[in-house]
């Protein structure tokens, strides 16, 4: 095998990983409202809106609101007060027959 | 997306061009961007890919190493003396691309594999390491130098315990500066650097060899894919150079790819780039795939790259780096260029353990025993490490 084959091959499989990432790539968070994220359970998105009520700090668990309210699980330490505007990355998940966000990554507006 | 592959392949050939910094260093970095999700998967997965190809350069060229392949010091000096120094990394290469293909193809059987293989390692590692240890030192001829590879291991196992963390600088002394200082005593090198190959179709077999050990150092605690490589070549005593280097590449590469599995399946990983991911990403079917198809990329372009600066090295070599080499200035200028870079990145310690290793490293060489006896600065505080766990 020459130089050439090995750069061919190397070409090769550039193609064949664009085109998977082609064909798998979908955008993982896209902004959503709470109703959407109570349709279903383990929907992903990003939900923007304001703190509402601090439940606990540690873990923090607070409730966000824009039209309709959701409760927020975030299991790292992070500092809000109420009235604070917030990005919530996050996924919904069922606790004590309660739909919740269970959230990845919690951002200060 | 594409942005985040990109930055990831351009801060991966950079670390892999600058002896001393890694991948965790930049994702030490990351960890305080706001990167997250598929972003935080596309940029690691890039820029780990892209060293472990592009590591070899420096190891190869000046001789100088990452924690990653500095196995391939003296195979690949070796072959850069001849005058084959591209050829050198395009073994590596071509065992980087196959261990990437065959790799990405066996991930459901390796994830099937670690799942029911038995993960109580306590035992089986400190027998390897014994025995490791011991064809070390058996396998030298005279019993002389069967005494004196002995002495060198416990030295160097004592140097492994003081200088904790501090591999660059022990690996550099005992791999690297010792074999430039020997370089400046003998004759100047004047071969010409040739920018032609070609790789026989049977160093595949290596590229499989090497994948099986990084699989096996992507679960099994407490063995780099460095120690795996110095131990294949322990029990495959007269392997070549050149199937030597296929590999190295290949176990580098392979060993990164099924720690991510390791990490996703079994939650576990020593590769701070893979504590970034775990912290940073949701697992789902569509990350494992973005994340194949991410590694594949970047390792068609960190291949192609990493042949590319590879020529334009060789040939720069065969003009500045020549006229430098026939003066006997290269390998003083290299040898510069390290201490500056231990000084830097470990400090004062740093600088003691490269005294003490470059000593270690220049009495193998004149003593002419094996520089891998050296590798007891790993071996032997690993074996430790399982001894103390067993009792």
């Amino acid at each position: 095998m020459q130089e050439r084959h090995l750069i061919q091959i190397c070409i090769l499989i550039t193609i064949i990983g664009l085109f998977v990432f082609i064909i798998f790539y979908e955008e993982e968070f896209k902004e959503k409202t709470i109703s959407e994220m109570h349709s279903t359970i383990g929907s992903k998105g990003i939900v923007i809106g304001r703190v509402d009520y601090i439940l606990r700090e540690e873990p923090l668990i607070f409730i966000l609101q824009n039209e309709e309210k959701i409760k927020v699980f975030y299991s790292k330490k992070f500092e809000i007060q109420i009235g604070d505007k917030v990005e919530v990355y996050g996924e919904t998940t069922q606790y004590n027959n309660e739909i919740e966000l269970l959230a990845l990554k919690v951002i200060k507006k | 997306m594409i942005l985040y592959l990109i930055l990831g392949i351009i801060m991966g050939t950079i670390a892999g061009l600058i002896p001393g910094i890694h991948t965790n260093n930049i994702t030490q970095i990351a960890f305080l961007t706001p990167l997250f999700g598929n972003e935080a998967l596309i940029f690691v997965l890039s820029m780990v890919t892209t060293q472990s190809f592009v590591d070899f350069i420096p190891t190869i060229f000046i001789g100088a190493a990452g924690e990653s392949s500095f196995e391939g010091i003296l195979p690949g000096h070796k072959m850069f003396l001849e005058g084959k120094g591209h050829e050198a990394i395009s073994l590596t290469v071509f065992g980087g691309i196959i261990a990437t293909i065959v790799s990405i193809m066996c991930f459901p059987f390796f994830i099937k594999f670690i799942e029911f293989f038995p993960t109580n390692f306590e035992i089986i590692i400190p027998i390897i390491l014994i025995f490791s240890t011991l064809v070390l030192i058996l396998t030298e001829k005279t019993r002389n130098k069967k005494i004196l590879a002995m002495i060198i291991i416990i030295i160097s196992a004592t140097h492994g315990m003081i200088f904790t963390n501090q591999i660059f600088p022990l690996i550099s002394g005992y791999f690297g500066i010792s074999t430039l200082i020997n370089s400046t005593i003998k004759k100047p090198i004047t071969k010409t650097q040739q920018t032609n190959f070609n790789i026989e179709k049977n160093k595949t077999i290596d590229a499989i060899t090497g994948i099986i050990g990084g699989a096996i150092v992507a679960f099994v605690p407490g063995i780099g894919n460095n120690l795996a490589a110095a131990i294949i070549r322990i029990f495959r005593q007269k392997i070549k150079t050149k199937n030597y280097l296929v590999l190295l590449g290949s176990i580098n590469t392979s060993n990164f790819i099924f720690s991510i599995p390791v990490l996703l399946f079994l939650s576990k990983t020593r590769n701070g780039a893979m504590v970034f991911l775990k912290e940073k990403i949701i697992l789902t079917d569509q990350t494992i795939f973005l994340g194949c198809a991410t590694i594949l990329i970047s390792a068609g372009i960190a291949g192609i790259i990493t042949i590319y600066l590879s020529k334009k090295i060789a040939k720069t070599k065969n003009n500045f780096f020549m006229k430098l080499q026939e003066k006997n200035l290269l390998e003083k200028i290299i040898i510069i260029f390290i201490i500056i870079l231990v000084i830097f990145f470990n400090g004062l310690i740093g600088f003691i353990a490269l005294v003490f290793s470059t000593a270690l490293g220049l009495i193998t060489i004149q003593t002419k025993i094996k520089r891998s006896t050296c590798l007891g600065f790993l071996i032997i505080p690993v074996l430790f490490f399982y001894l103390f766990q067993l009792i």
